[in-house]
């Protein structure tokens, strides 16, 4: 007896299949079904993965492609025999998905009549209606209709099977044996329930008869099903099954032949621009290697037909570079000399002529990597030229699968079981999921969840069963997929939750396993950032700076000295305290260093322990061996310390013989660990794979440690080698031009590390003066003036909390040539109270009136613009009398607490000055001073907390930055200090921290003894 | 002017779940923003404060133990508490937040001063065993200021009290949150410096809400106040003139007591859902029997109707000297009984009918079926007492079950011919009661229609008979 199963969802039809699509067709294959359709409800979006798992395990199973649709009370199975049908599903998918918001799908009856070719399989309902779906139904598509007969032992077996074949005898249409699966085995029934209850927002008790009442919506062995059915319609499974021939892999990317002038091939093209920017990015001729170089890329981008690929990067950033946005690429593929002259990134291959052997590897099968980050104030732009360019037909974004983690586990399984909802917060808030001392299980249990009781154990397993659960579908950050035909034939495309937006059912490991590319348009703050300092450059120095330009010179001592002296706020990737900590150290002197610098913080190497080798081999202190010389070739440049996660897939195949796909599978494994524990099953190839190359069997374990540690953090060196480019430049705007620098960065944030109180003070720190913000000088952005003493910062109505851009920007544009001169005029302009109030309390009409608090008093008498009073004889009056005000200026801890309040930054006296000036404050050492401080010395600080961190590469420990009136001090407090003095490390805003000093070369550190909070020191 | 007292109980909740004694720590939490609203001596003293979050609170404290808020509750303590004030002062008035102001003045010369009165307040509090806090005032809102700011001070000093009021900031005060943010942002931080402004300039720069809350903090306005009133009771006694050994002659003395019951009842147009007639017999405890009509009574012939129901089954343990009758639960009477010419008049309604039966056979006795949306059939359906139904879940009416259900499967012992099945019944994992069973309609020798199952041992069982 053969089956094949016709009806199956996975649990991509969310809160309905309890099993993952990996799962299905593994326990198919295991049953011997000849095949399996899956068939989510209005959606193809787990094909991909069970498509990946019958070729990655080799499983004799075919896989169908299909989906379940319902229109009122008409429920159909479509499934896909050919291409044609399969690009017929896509649309009706589509379509259906587009009536409705996100999530959700709304079937026309003339989605169901446009099905021509697609396979139907009806499953009747048993109620009157059927007589007439039944022959509506043949008048559309007879010939590829069967009725679906299923069989889960229900009450009603014996009805609904007489119903079904009488509707077989007076329809004359042939009937098939299906499953209607949801589970993968009997086991997942529990799940399934909890699922159903959590879809119904309920409990499993409460849910009643709508459960399933047994198991039987599983996988069945072969051997059952043939006693439930008749033989002939399992039989029928059988023939359909054959009939189907559609294999996802026969989908080809097509791309968009537009960009492709008449006159020549896409490669030729390419080729032709190639050769314009070589003679742009070379302008006294291009060295001999690098022609070769070039050759040989091109060559390998025409055998694998990668042309478009690029030609549409291009093409994207040829039109940001024309509206003057500022981007820079990254990836594999993207630190070619082919993307350089294509002006995809500014790394010159000159500098590190290293990196080009790892461009688009043949053997390593890997589809061609290229991000490309724009200006994030800027990306819509050009997300908006794509949509018009190609149509909303023939872009769309990737999807995320959005999954069950541990919290949303939790709360919706407790919920299921009827635990009470405040319970199960005080669960999520007190498991730190980072304690690798303890799994949450055994957190939890001591939280006061009963583990042997029934409950207790029910919801510890559903917990962890459910995890890793698809959710629901979301947007991909900017990874674009572009189609030379409509996108809706290729895959559905549905609505994302922002409107103006389309997702596909796919995402971007589905893409990569079917060899479909993305395009992945990033946004990235401090492209921002650097392109409004060059602007501001040009425009007072009337000097013009490109990023190319600035690589092309050489490597800047100077620069390299302010970074080895962790002097970094504001210097892209390298401004975490976990970067500043490590500058000194490592003391990068050149570009590549920057580039390992970048990658080294990373949790990846971290915790792969490889920081601490490669620092003492850098000073020396350790030797530097290689087993081999093929290992050599791959480590020499990292010191013999694999760092990049290029370098752990190298090794896998020089060292232990994987084959390029093997690698890639290494990747993803690598990437996924966490999540699937795949990674394991590649320990004992590697380890042998060494040995037999002769490396000893330490040799071996010690990188597979690594690679675990590296797990999904691993940083690639194609990516860290732009971040370099961009941290040099950075880093070198800040030390040349500081005022400038620090000005777009307060420009362009939100972004970074730092709020703009701190990269005010640390640009005062810098010799850069800032004056306040003031109706009659500031602009609406932060601008850049110049006096006698050099540069300064104005900064710009922006700044104020709560005033809407429109009207701040009026109020410049409206600015009589002498400034405005009272509050009348001003209110002329911006005829609105509140924003009046916004300005006083920011202090911006001080030109003309008598602080902040007799301005605000004064806009508020109403009486004052009702047209009677309106004379300005009493306006200035009442201003002139300030008296009215209630009380004088306040005192200056007033003034301070109100300048954060409207501005979020005070250029008055630091907190801590306040304080200490008010003799508030008992002895301490300020932040400048610690450096002349013993190490391993008593010391007292006091500082405004402004960080707190508690990272997953350093256990039982929490980093807090105090920043005090002088600098930023770098206390760290063991967990065991915290949880004695719980109080104040967790409420305190200003904390006194006494304790002993710490000191390595240039990097210092509290640890922290007592911590005392003095929050309420500020209080008024 | 009138001179209040304001009480303001800051741990109400707490107080009334004797924690004290309790080993660990607890909080009553918000549950709407999760915010810690009231917290023991030992959640305090591990650092917890008013107004933190759970989880702050949470990771304050290890074994902490969380109650939710119960609004209901404090309303009910605080009327208790009200009550029990009643005797000693008569002007009472509840306040938002567990507050209780009275009205001082108009005692006074009933006291002979203010300290004798706050003497026997205070006497009365502290028995009742609730924390409080208090403070004086010419105004309510500055005696509720002061009382919930700690003051716990005693004193008609107008001098002393104003000054006290000026002295709190802004957020100490019952102004709503923006209101006070918009003054701090003209720099005015206390209330000094608010009650230093002339009332017209703020009045031309704030809300009217602002000038009313100083009007009425100063006193200079008007602040309407409800005085609580003591819920109706009636309690009457009746000696008897001679001992009673048999309980059925009752009737004529109880007549009398319902009677007065339906004079205080219909005057007042209420009435009572409950009475309890306390027996007070020779050398031995009382006894009482407690009646009960569902749909509410007042009339003393449908209460003594009842009451000898419930009387039928009461043994004595000595003769009767006296009685005395209690109504509880009095609400307004509302008419539910339709118009004339409803049909529903007719007979006793259901209510009435059930009244009679727990009068009769004990509040316990009278059980209804509840159907359950679950597909096991012993869970399918249960008795359960009267009044503790939920409501039905929605059950699919389509199933085919037998109309006689055997309380227990039995054994299937002779042989049968299957009809109909299998019908696989595998489910009941979460209240570690599951079943996994094969049903089948089956057929004896006697031509009857039996429910059977064959359970995973392969052994059969029948479990019900169709009709």
């Amino acid at each position: 007896m053969r089956y094949a199963e016709l009806f199956c969802q996975s649990n991509f039809s969310f809160l309905q299949g309890a099993s993952h699509p990996e799962e299905l067709v593994k326990q198919a294959d295991f049953l011997k079904y000849d095949a399996l359709a899956i068939c989510d409800e209005c959606s193809v979006a787990g094909v991909v993965r069970a498509h990946t798992a019958v070729k990655k395990y080799g499983l004799g199973v075919k896989l169908i492609i299909g989906s379940l649709l319902r229109y009122q009370d008409l429920e159909l199975v479509v499934i896909c025999p050919n291409r044609t049908a399969y690009a017929e599903l896509c649309r009706v998918i589509s379509n259906a998905r587009k009536r409705s918001k996100k999530g959700q799908y709304e079937l026309a009856l003339w989605d169901v009549m446009s099905i021509k070719h697609g396979f139907i399989l009806w499953l009747p309902s048993l109620s009157e209606r059927d007589n007439y779906w039944a022959s509506w139904l043949q008048q559309y598509h007879a010939n590829r209709l069967w009725i679906g007969v299923q069989r889960h032992l229900q009450n009603n077996d014996a009805a609904y099977l007489a119903h079904c074949e009488s509707l077989s005898a007076q329809f004359s249409l042939p009937i098939s044996a299906c499953g209607g699966v949801l589970m993968h085995s009997a086991t997942r029934q529990r799940l399934q329930h909890v699922l159903h209850a959590i879809r119904l927002g309920t409990s499993v008790e409460k849910v009643g008869s709508t459960l399933l009442c047994n198991a039987e919506r599983s996988l069945r062995s072969i051997n059952k099903l043939s006693k439930l059915f008749k033989k002939a319609w399992v039989d029928n499974s059988v023939v359909i099954a054959k009939r189907c021939e559609f294999n996802l892999d026969s989908l080809r990317y097509e791309y968009p032949s537009e960009l492709v002038p008449r006159s020549h091939t896409a490669m030729s093209y390419l080729r032709a621009l190639v050769e314009q920017g070589k003679q742009r990015r070379f302008p006294n001729g291009v060295p001999d290697h690098i022609i070769g170089i070039i050759h040989k890329e091109l060559a390998l981008i025409e055998e694998l037909d990668y042309a478009y690929f690029f030609l549409t990067i291009h093409d994207v950033v040829m039109f940001a570079k024309q509206q003057g946005i500022l981007y820079q690429g990254r990836g594999s593929a993207a630190n070619s000399v082919v993307c350089y002259c294509l002006e995809i990134t500014s790394v010159d291959p000159q500098q590190i002529s290293v990196l080009f052997e790892r461009f688009i590897s043949k053997e390593r099968n890997e589809p061609p990597d290229i991000d490309v980050d724009f200006e994030h104030q800027r990306r819509e732009e050009v997300i908006q030229y794509i949509y018009k360019k190609y149509g909303r037909e023939r872009a769309a974004l990737a999807a995320t699968v959005v999954s069950y983690r541990f919290k949303s586990a939790v709360r919706d399984v407790g919920k299921a079981l009827g635990i009470d909802a405040t319970q199960l917060e005080y669960f999520i808030k007190n498991i730190n999921r980072r304690d690798k001392s303890q799994h949450w299980q055994a957190q939890i249990v001591e939280l006061g969840l009963a583990p042997h009781s029934f409950l207790g154990q029910l919801f510890i397993e559903l917990v962890d069963e459910i995890m890793g659960f698809p959710r629901h579908l979301s947007q991909h950050v900017g990874g674009f997929v572009i189609s030379a035909g409509p996108l809706y034939e290729l895959v559905p495309v549905e609505n994302a939750s922002m409107t103006e937006r389309s997702v596909i059912q796919w995402d971007k490991d589905d893409l990569e396993s079917l060899a479909l590319l993305k395009v992945d348009i990033l946004a990235l703050g401090m492209l921002t950032a650097i392109r409004k300092a060059f602007q501001k450059i040009e425009l007072h120095l009337g000097h013009r700076w490109q990023i190319a330009d600035i690589t092309r010179l050489q490597e800047d001592a100077q620069v390299y000295g302010m970074l080895q002296n962790a002097d970094t706020v504001g210097v892209f990737q390298i401004e975490s305290r976990a970067q500043m900590s490590m500058l000194p150290r490592l003391k990068p002197a050149c570009y590549y260093d920057l580039v390992i610098q970048i990658a080294i913080v990373r949790p990846g190497p971290i915790q792969g322990d490889m920081v601490h080798p490669f620092l003492k081999r850098r000073n020396g202190e350790e030797e530097i061996s290689y087993p081999s010389e093929a290992v050599k070739d791959v480590l020499s440049r990292t010191m013999g310390v694999p760092i990049f996660q290029e370098q752990v897939i190298k090794l896998a195949m020089v060292a232990a013989g994987f084959s390029g796909g093997e690698a890639d599978q290494l990747r993803r494994a690598m990437a996924a660990w966490k999540k699937s524990g795949e990674l394991m099953q590649f320990k004992n190839k590697l380890i042998n794979g060494m040995q037999e190359r002769g490396y000893t069997q330490a040799y071996a374990e010690q990188i597979f440690s690594q690679i675990c540690g590296f797990g999904e953090y691993g940083f690639p060196e194609s990516h860290s080698a732009s971040f370099a480019v961009l941290a040099y430049v950075s880093a070198w705007l800040k030390y040349y031009y500081p005022a400038f620098f620090y000005c777009a960065l307060l420009n362009s944030l939100p972004m970074g590390f730092y709020s703009a109180s701190q990269l005010c003070q640390d640009a005062e720190r810098h010799n850069v003066t800032i004056w306040p913000v003031c109706v009659n000088q500031s602009d609406y952005d932060h601008k850049v003036c110049e006096t006698d003493n050099g540069f300064v910062i104005r900064l710009g109505l922006r700044l104020i909390k709560g005033l809407k851009a429109s009207i701040a920007k009026t109020v410049v544009t409206e600015r009589p040539e002498q400034g405005y001169k009272t509050v009348e005029a001003l209110f002329e302009v911006v005829c609105e109270h509140r924003t009046m109030s916004h300005l006083a309390s920011a202090n911006a009409l001080h030109t003309f009136t008598n602080g902040r608090y007799s301005a605000r008093w004064a806009i508020m008498d109403r009486e004052s613009t009702l047209p009677l009073f309106r004379t300005p004889e009493l306006v200035v009056e009442q201003i002139q009398k300030k008296n009215v005000a209630p009380v004088g200026e306040a005192e200056e801890i007033a003034t301070t607490i109100e300048d954060y309040k409207s501005t979020g930054l005070s250029l008055n006296k630091h907190p801590i000055t306040l304080l200490d000036e008010a003799g508030k404050l008992a002895h301490f050492t300020r932040a400048q001073h610690l450096m002349n401080l013993q190490h391993k010395s008593w010391v007292t600080v006091v500082g405004v907390v402004t960080g707190k961190q508690s990272p997953g590469t350093a256990k039982g420990v929490t980093f807090f930055t105090l920043e005090d009136d002088t600098g930023n001090i770098n206390v760290v407090v063991w967990s065991g200090t915290a949880r004695a003095q719980k109080q104040a490390y967790l409420n305190a805003k200003i904390l006194e921290v006494k304790g002993i000093i710490e000191k390595e070369e240039k990097v210092i550190h509290v640890i922290a003894g007592r911590l005392t909070n003095l929050s309420d020191l500020l209080t008024m | 002017m009138t001179l209040w007292v304001y009480l303001h109980f800051n741990s109400l909740q707490l107080d009334s779940l004797f924690c004290e004694q309790a080993h660990q720590p607890i909080i009553i939490v918000e549950g709407k923003d999760n915010r810690v609203v009231q917290a023991c001596t030992k959640a305090q003293t591990a650092g917890i404060t008013i107004g933190q979050g759970l989880g702050a609170a949470a990771s304050l404290c290890q074994n902490l133990q969380v109650q939710p808020y119960n609004k209901e509750l404090e309303q009910e303590k605080l009327k208790e508490i009200a009550h029990s004030l009643y005797t000693l002062t008569s002007d009472i008035c509840f306040f938002a937040d567990a507050g209780l102001l009275l009205r001082v003045s108009n005692m006074l010369s009933l006291y002979q001063g203010l300290h004798a009165y706050w003497q026997s307040i205070s006497t009365l509090l502290n028995r009742l065993g609730f924390n409080y806090c208090y403070a004086c005032g010419y105004s309510p809102l500055a005696a509720r200021l002061l009382a919930r700011n700690g003051m716990n001070k005693i004193t008609d000093d107008h001098v002393l009290l104003l000054r006290a009021v000026r002295a709190h900031a802004l957020h100490e005060s019952d102004l709503p949150h923006n209101m006070s943010e918009q003054l701090t942002r003209v720099g005015v931080h206390t209330l000094d410096a608010l009650l230093s402004i002339p009332m017209v300039q703020l009045a031309k720069r704030f809300d009217a809400e602002l000038v009313h809350y100083v009007g009425r903090l100063l006193g200079h306005f008007k602040h309407p106040v409800n005085f609580y009133q003591p819920p109706e009771r009636f309690s009457r006694e009746l000696e008897l003139l001679f001992e009673l050994e048999n309980i059925s002659w009752l009737s004529k003395p109880l007549n009398k007591l319902l009677l007065q019951l339906e004079d205080f009842l219909s005057s007042r147009n209420k009435i009572a859902y409950q009475i309890n007639i306390t027996l007070q017999q020779r050398d031995c405890e009382a006894l009482v029997v407690t009646v009960q009509s569902k749909e509410g009574e007042y009339k003393a012939t449908k209460w003594l109707a009842l009451s000898e129901l419930a009387m039928s089954n009461v043994q004595l343990d000595a003769p009767i000297q006296g009685l005395s009758l209690q109504a509880k639960r009095i609400t307004a009477y509302e008419n539910t009984h339709g118009d004339l010419f409803s049909k529903q008049q007719k007979g006793g309604s259901r209510t009435a009918l059930l009244s009679i039966l727990q009068a009769k056979l004990g509040e316990h006795a009278i059980h209804t079926m509840q159907v359950h949306a679950d597909h096991r059939p012993e869970k399918a359906n249960s008795s359960v007492t009267l009044g503790a139904e939920t409501p039905d879940l929605i059950r699919d009416a389509s199933f085919i079950r037998p109309t006689i259900m055997l309380p227990f499967p039995e054994i299937l012992s002779e042989k049968v011919i299957i009809q109909q099945g299998p019908e696989r019944i595998s489910t009941g994992w979460w209240d570690a009661q599951p079943i996994i069973r094969d049903y089948f309609i089956a057929r004896d020798p006697s031509g009857r229609w039996l429910w059977v199952f064959r359970d995973p041992t392969q052994q059969w069982f029948v479990h019900g008979v169709f009709h």
